[in-house]
């Protein structure tokens, strides 16, 4: 069970990092090394045992536990800020990731490979109708982190309110620009800077080159520019 | 700015998209969606995770050995004369999708998607609904049910259902697209096919003219749902997979359809009785979730009570199940100072078994009632019942069919939130299976979310629902209980559900009567018993 708390260990790292910045945590170190683990013990344990007690649930659980936070900024920043539905996508990446772990080919990450899983959710859920409606007003409060401490600890440093509009229907701006991408910008894009999967990642999933990943960033960051700048003409 | 800078800045924006931490209860909530089975999933030929380098070096060869083997196992298909397997599975896939059933009796027949008069057609067959048997078995995807055999049809309902959960709470029906809903209501309540005793189909089929079938005939209405108890004989507690069910149904315009109509359902060959089994018991193991909207009307309720009061039966697609139960306030006490919600769980002996194994569970959210200050008490509220597999087999939720948010489709839509009124109560009964021996522990559990108007921030409660919780006689059980579950067996009785056993309705009668004893006078119970002698008297009323 040594393995477990070494993951468990990383998902302490993942909680200090959750009130500030995402991600940077669980993947710069060695959870490459975490992650074969889990994966053998989940395709090894609990073939004997089954249930809430096996081995292999509790691997699952560690693997959970490290990467859930992760998962759900993604989608959160997918989502726009709408953390009902990020949470919900979050829950439905895991379901199809439980029922997909076996074709996990080890070839890119896990958490390259949960991206990937939690993207595709994502835009099976904006095929559907109704997603691109603006988010409510209600739903920007959506967009703060919450804090055990209680949302007094932001009071003093709120913009003024059309300020904090404006910043976020440039956000919204920005997000539908993003969407509105051609497949292959707009899931690296997302990869690379809503699920800050490095570029090294990214081009090993993708089966390309790191200068081919960053090439396309570059390609997409000046559609982007474009975009925004005909949105606001 | 210049090109670089631009870009500099879009990727600067990029990263300072905002991401929040989670809510709580989300870890929750994922792990207990981890399958308990998952080692086994994985199989045993996975046991040690190739290095990367390795797996690509054999990719081609696997990869060669796969199109060889499907390439024969292709050639061997066309060859066979058998229909391609794809093309069956993308339809169960669509179907699934679009969370319609339907079953290989339809020929894999496909009705051309035109939606605007097949609506017409359905609503009508709706309205004179189980007069002949057509509608048996099309099952119209209700979440919970399970997924469609391969090659199914009745893609009609599509469009309705898609707007189901959409709408708004109560409005009792009449737009078209909640009249097909409602079809997919009354199709679900019909009985399995081939138990309905063949005389009886066959007096079904003869007795009226097709050409009066475009009309609501409340009283043809009542002798179908009479008709769906007899198909209970069998004994319905089993636990066969629902999967197996009988293959004989059809979409609801099948019957326009000429010959390919006139076998559906085929009349029971004997000997060949398949195991009636209703769709909508959910097998714990492949599902322990379950969703349901908490901004329910009562609008069925007041059409209900307006139909019987002119002595017509109301037909089965208008009985909202949901929607009779929760026009009764249970009674039951305000949250605790503070607490924004109260939920009440408990349970009892089911009305649709006679059998210790089968209980009934309720679930009732309650909203405080607000203070002039606090309009809203809740802008959303989101509640979700896990089954505890261990403890209970199979489920089904009572009612909720257009509202069941959960499952395939709507799980994570937050449009499937609902508003629940300061003041009121939102019950949801289930129906249960237990483990043998009985289980002690944790039955179910109903977790809530929502989000406080004032501070816009989430907040979750739960609330376990013991085997202790659950009375073990009728009498023991509450009043609150005895209410919503009497009322729900009215509805399942009004509704021809294949779940109200022959003799029903009559129970019904005698436990609102002993309810209306009890209950100090409650204008609501006077109400209820008097509405359910009148069904009594529609209904014997009716040719039999």
């Amino acid at each position: 069970m040594v393995t477990l708390q070494r993951i468990e260990g990383a998902s302490g790292g993942g909680a200090a990092v959750a009130t500030g910045s995402f991600g940077t945590g669980s993947l710069g170190r060695g959870s490459l090394d975490d992650e074969r683990r889990l994966l053998a013990v989940l395709r090894r344990g609990g073939r004997a045992e089954r249930g809430a007690g096996s081995e292999a649930v509790r691997a699952a659980e560690a693997l959970l536990e490290s990467t859930y936070r992760r998962t759900y900024a993604t989608l959160l920043r997918l989502c726009g800020g709408d953390a009902d539905l990020a949470a919900d996508l979050t829950q439905e990446t895991y379901r199809k990731a439980w029922s997909a772990l076996a074709g996990f080919d080890g070839r890119a990450r896990l958490s390259t490979w949960l991206f990937r899983i939690a993207y595709t959710t994502f835009l099976n859920h904006a095929r559907r109708p109704r997603l691109f409606v603006p988010a409510a007003a209600g739903d920007e409060a959506g967009d703060e982190p919450e804090r055990p401490d209680g949302a007094s600890a932001f009071a003093g440093r709120h913009p003024a309110p059309d300020e904090a509009l404006a910043a976020s229907q440039d956000r919204e701006r920005l997000r539908r620009a993003v969407l509105g991408l051609p497949e292959e910008l707009r899931y690296t894009v997302t990869a690379r800077f809503w699920g800050e999967l490095p570029v090294r990642e990214i081009a090993r999933h993708e089966g390309i080159t790191g200068a081919a990943v960053r090439k396309r960033l570059r390609k997409a960051t000046s559609l982007l520019a474009a975009q925004l700048e005909e949105d606001l003409r | 700015m210049n090109g670089p800078n631009r870009r500099r800045d879009i990727v600067r924006r990029l990263r300072d998209t905002p991401a929040g931490e989670p809510p709580a209860g989300l870890l929750g909530r994922l792990r207990a969606d981890v399958p308990p089975d998952l080692a086994e999933r994985l199989g045993a030929e996975r046991d040690e995770p190739a290095p990367p380098a390795r797996t690509l070096r054999w990719m081609p060869a696997a990869a060669a050995l796969v199109m060889l083997l499907g390439g024969g196992f292709l050639v061997w298909r066309v060859f066979d004369g058998m229909p391609p397997v794809e093309r069956a599975r993308d339809e169960g896939a669509v179907l699934r999708e679009i969370g319609t059933a339907g079953d290989e009796g339809a020929g894999g027949e496909i009705v051309p998607a035109d939606v605007e008069s097949g609506s017409e057609a359905v609503v009508l067959e709706g309205g004179a609904g189980v007069e002949t048997p057509r509608l048996e078995g099309t099952a119209a995807g209700r979440p919970g049910s399970p997924p469609p055999e391969p090659g199914s049809a009745a893609l009609l309902p599509l469009e309705g259902e898609r707007k189901a959960p959409a709408r708004t709470a109560s409005q009792p029906q009449v737009d078209t697209a909640e009249a097909k809903i409602r079809v997919g209501a009354a199709a679900e309540a019909a009985p399995p096919p081939p138990v309905v005793p063949e005389a009886e189909i066959r007096a079904e089929r003869a007795e009226p003219p097709p050409t009066v079938e475009g009309e609501a005939s409340p009283r043809r209405m009542v002798v179908a749902a009479q008709a769906a108890p007899e198909a209970k004989r069998v004994p319905s507690g089993d636990p066969t997979p629902a999967r197996s069910r009988p293959s004989a149904a059809a979409s609801p315009r099948a019957q326009d359809q000429g010959p390919a109509a006139g076998r559906l359902p085929s009349p029971p060959a004997a000997g060949l009785v398949p195991e009636p089994v209703d769709p909508r018991f959910v097998e714990t193991a492949s599902d322990r979730l379950s969703t349901f909207g908490l901004d329910v009307g009562t609008g069925s309720y007041a059409l209900v009570r307006g139909l019987l009061e002119r002595g017509q039966a109301p037909p089965p697609a208008a009985v909202r199940l949901e929607e009779i139960v929760n026009h009764f306030d249970p009674g039951d006490p305000e949250p605790p100072p503070g607490e924004t919600f109260g939920v009440v769980a408990d349970g009892g002996p089911s009305p649709f078994h006679d059998d210790p194994r089968y209980r009934l569970l309720r679930f009732a959210v309650r909203a405080r009632r607000a203070r002039p200050a606090e309009r809203a008490v809740a802008e959303k509220a989101w509640a979700q019942v896990e089954i505890e597999p261990r403890a209970v087999l199979r489920w089904r939720l009572l009612g909720y069919e257009n509202r069941a948010i959960a499952d395939e489709r709507f799980q994570f839509e937050s449009e499937g939130a609902g508003a629940i009124g300061p003041g009121r109560s939102v019950t949801a009964l289930y129906e249960v299976e237990l483990a043998e021996p009985a289980p002690r522990g944790t039955l179910a559990r109903l977790e809530l979310r929502w989000r406080d108007p004032t501070t816009g921030r989430f907040r979750e409660t739960e609330r376990r629902l013991h085997a202790a919780d659950v009375a073990p006689t009728w009498e023991a059980a509450s009043p609150a209980f005895r209410l919503a579950a009497t009322a729900a067996a009215f509805a399942e009785a009004l509704r021809g559900s294949p779940w109200a056993r022959p003799g029903l309705l009559a129970e019904v009668a005698r436990r609102v009567e002993r309810l209306e004893a009890e209950s100090d006078g409650r204008p609501e119970v006077g109400e209820l018993a008097r509405l359910v002698r009148r069904a009594e008297e529609v209904r014997s009323d009716d040719p039999p």
